[in-house]
């Protein structure tokens, strides 16, 4: 097991390179160029200004020098500045990265608590009118788009809020007496505005760990070692909860450990939906001007999470289930 | 004493063909037909468009005031003032914001009957299936009455025309993008388990590489190198080439698994024993072998294709105006002010064709899977 381990951590920083590298490259090898996006539009951005603008940044040098030069920086945790605001990259992705962290780990917490209880509770009554009503509600969630389900909800809210029900907020993070609240009530506040997208990233994942959890379930249920405790007059919660349950949730564990950087990017049409102040947003405007160190900041910080939500899913596993066998 | 003869059959019963047992597998299960049925119903629709749409996807109401966010027209059969049956007609409306309570009145002008008229030569000629030529509408009226069964959205375009159009381009994509990633899934997939090595693990490794941005933000880097200068409806390929390079991933790793395992079997050495070159191999022995695994595979991809297709689109960095698909559709809602989508839900119907299509493929990929699943057989 610290074999297999110790071969993630190798591979990990591995990994990184190299998708960083692709990433680096697909976006500069776009059309349009930023310097001239600079230009457009503004009479003083003449000849001299658009060289001296490539020239700053680097942008006559080969792909890949220029993507070593932004490698070393971004090892020691400077990721650049951005072409557009000549901002550094940290400051400026620093706040929307943690909110859009806030929503999808949120979220996780609500995957896989509603898709446990959702997950047993319908293995455990297979067949029963519960379970065939949560089967028939998770295709349709599965069939939802994430961004279609906002607008869904939003136009719930709304038609609440004319009748009078104003339940929750239609979008942003905060409301506009924020910096006026407490501490405690910014985080209500914040969780307040939450709520929504919250359920608009998670359901659709909730059917499909559910559906997991489930058929796992029920798979365990029906072996001999279930068999056997119930032969020897285990109580009926015992074997559900300490025979059943526990093996099932190994390929859950693994899956959930995972699906954080999943959220991360199903999130993002949710947070243009309910204008969350994440990290979709800014992607966007930044591949509008060709903000190539912006974006590169942005997906390199998404792929490190991608790959430690990866790497902790297997260590998790590896724990979780001494059976499995790694070469 | 009797003697006990058995009729010997006639003829030995023929052993059913695998696509067969699999054919009569999937009919025992009602929800697949029925999902079946559906998509077919979809993309016939699709095929039929033109003629099914009263109006051109673009075609804003000539009349400049009161069309906006229409809703459904109301067809009627029964004249409201002698309460008589009568064939299907409309009124024409206009459209009024209360200057009190700002809602939205849509007031009929009882005063002219608009009969609806099926196979009416109207509007602008078309041509179906790309070359025949024709002007029929299965229904429309005649104007100033409209008939928006499904309403009209910001721009007072009919909602039902467009999604029929849509249909188009979101049916399609699934299809077309899902056909070129398994190309190279199959390719990159079917190289690295068939010669395994140092092949495989560099191919492997490159799989893992692209796997570890995440797909959304990968699909949106790539939708910025599609030339901005293309015209809309060349802009459609790119957008379908964009989709299957971002979604090969899963397929040549289960299709490497597939190959993997059958490249051990008997058969394999045999024809390997028999001098049997390995593009033949590939060909005729083992991309057989895996097809039921990829009609599984395929039924299970092209959902997530027209749902990545959607939100592309929906952002507004897949599918551009003329070109309609069904996520673009929806971007109506955001680009026109969400605040008030409450007072024009009909603008949400394109959302409720996807989750239709994605409920049908998903049940019958569950169908397709059970009905190839030897363990399943009923």
């Amino acid at each position: 097991m610290f074999l297999f381990i110790a071969k993630r951590l190798i591979n990990a920083p591995i990994m990184f390179l190299f998708s960083t590298l692709f990433a680096f490259m697909i976006i500069q090898a776009g059309p349009g160029n930023p310097a001239e996006l600079q230009a457009f539009g503004n009479d003083r951005y003449g000849r001299q200004e658009v060289q001296r603008f490539i020239a700053e940044f680097g942008l006559d040098k080969p792909v890949v020098v220029q993507y070593l030069e932004w490698l070393g920086r971004a090892v020691t945790g400077n990721l650049g500045r951005s072409l557009e605001s000549k901002r550094t990259v940290n400051e400026t992705i620093g706040i929307p990265v943690t909110n859009s962290l806030i929503l999808a780990a949120s979220s996780l917490v609500l995957v896989f608590i509603i898709a446990t209880f959702v997950g047993v509770y319908s293995a455990v009554y297979e067949n029963s009118w519960f379970d065939r009503i949560i089967s028939m509600i998770s295709y349709i969630f599965l069939g939802l788009p994430s961004f279609f389900l906002a607008i869904i909800f939003i136009t719930l809210i709304l038609e609440l809020g004319w009748r009078g029900w104003r339940i929750l907020p239609i979008g942003g993070m905060t409301s506009d007496n924020f910096d006026s609240l407490s501490s405690f009530n910014q985080l209500i506040d914040i969780f307040w505005h939450m709520i929504a997208p919250m359920l608009c990233v998670a359901l659709s994942q909730v059917a499909i760990y559910a559906r997991l959890l489930r058929s796992q379930m029920i798979e365990f249920l029906a072996d001999d070692f279930v068999r056997t405790a119930k032969a020897k007059g285990l109580p009926t919660r015992v074997i559900f909860f300490k025979h059943a349950l526990r093996n099932a949730l190994v390929p859950f564990v693994a899956g959930v450990g995972g699906l954080l950087p999943t959220l991360l990017g199903g999130a993002g049409l949710v947070e243009t939906v309910f204008n969350w102040p994440g990290i979709t947003n800014v992607m966007l405007s930044a591949l509008q001007v060709k903000d190539f160190f912006l974006f590169t900041g942005l997906v390199s910080v998404s792929i490190l999470i991608l790959i430690v939500g990866n790497l902790i899913a297997d260590i998790l596993l590896a724990v979780v289930d001494p059976r499995i066998r790694y070469q | 004493m009797t003697s006990l003869t058995l009729p010997l059959p006639e003829t030995k019963p023929r052993a059913k063909s695998q696509w067969r047992v699999i054919w009569e597998q999937f009919q025992k299960q009602p929800p697949a037909i029925v999902a079946l049925f559906v998509l077919l119903a979809l993309y016939i629709a699709a095929i039929f468009a033109p003629m099914l749409a009263p109006y051109e996807r673009n075609e804003t109401a000539p009349v400049t005031e009161g069309v906006r966010y229409q809703a459904p027209t109301q067809v009627r059969f029964v004249d409201p003032e002698t309460g008589a049956l009568e064939r299907p007609f409309v009124y024409a409306t206009t459209r009024r914001v209360d200057p009190n309570t700002f809602e939205l009145q849509f007031l009929e002008d009882r005063s002219v009957k608009y009969y609806v008229q099926f196979f009416a030569q109207r509007g602008e000629p078309y041509q179906l299936f790309g070359f025949i030529p024709m002007r029929l509408r299965l229904f429309s009226v005649s104007a100033p009455a409209r008939i928006f069964i499904m309403g009209s959205d910001g721009s007072g375009r009919d909602i039902f025309s467009r999604i029929i159009y849509g249909a188009q381009v979101s049916l399609m994509i699934g299809f077309v993008a899902v056909g070129i990633s398994f190309l190279i899934g199959a390719i990159l997939g079917g190289l690295a388990g068939f010669y395994g090595g140092l092949l495989d693990a560099l191919l492997m490794r490159f799989t893992e590489v692209i796997q570890a941005i995440p797909p959304f933000f990968l699909l949106i880097a790539l939708s910025a190198l599609i030339p901005s200068f293309l015209e809309p409806e060349q802009y459609f390929y790119g957008v379908i080439i964009m989709l299957g390079l971002t979604s090969w991933m899963d397929l040549a790793k289960s299709i490497r698994g597939q190959v993997l395992s059958i490249r051990e079997q008997e058969f394999i050495v045999s024809a390997r024993a028999l001098g049997i070159g390995d593009g033949r191999i590939i060909l005729r022995h083992i991309l057989p072998n895996t097809a039921s695994y990829l009609v599984i595979l395929g039924s299970i991809t092209i959902p997530g294709a027209i749902l990545a297709e959607s939100g592309l689109s929906f952002i507004g960095r897949g599918i551009r105006e003329p070109s309609v698909s069904w996520g673009s559709l929806l971007s109506d809602i955001t680009t026109n002010g969400i605040a008030g989508v409450n007072l024009h839900p009909w603008a949400l119907m394109p959302g409720w064709y996807i989750l239709v299509t994605i409920v049908a493929w998903n049940i019958l990929g569950d169908g397709l899977r059970a009905a190839f699943d030897p363990k399943k057989r009923r």
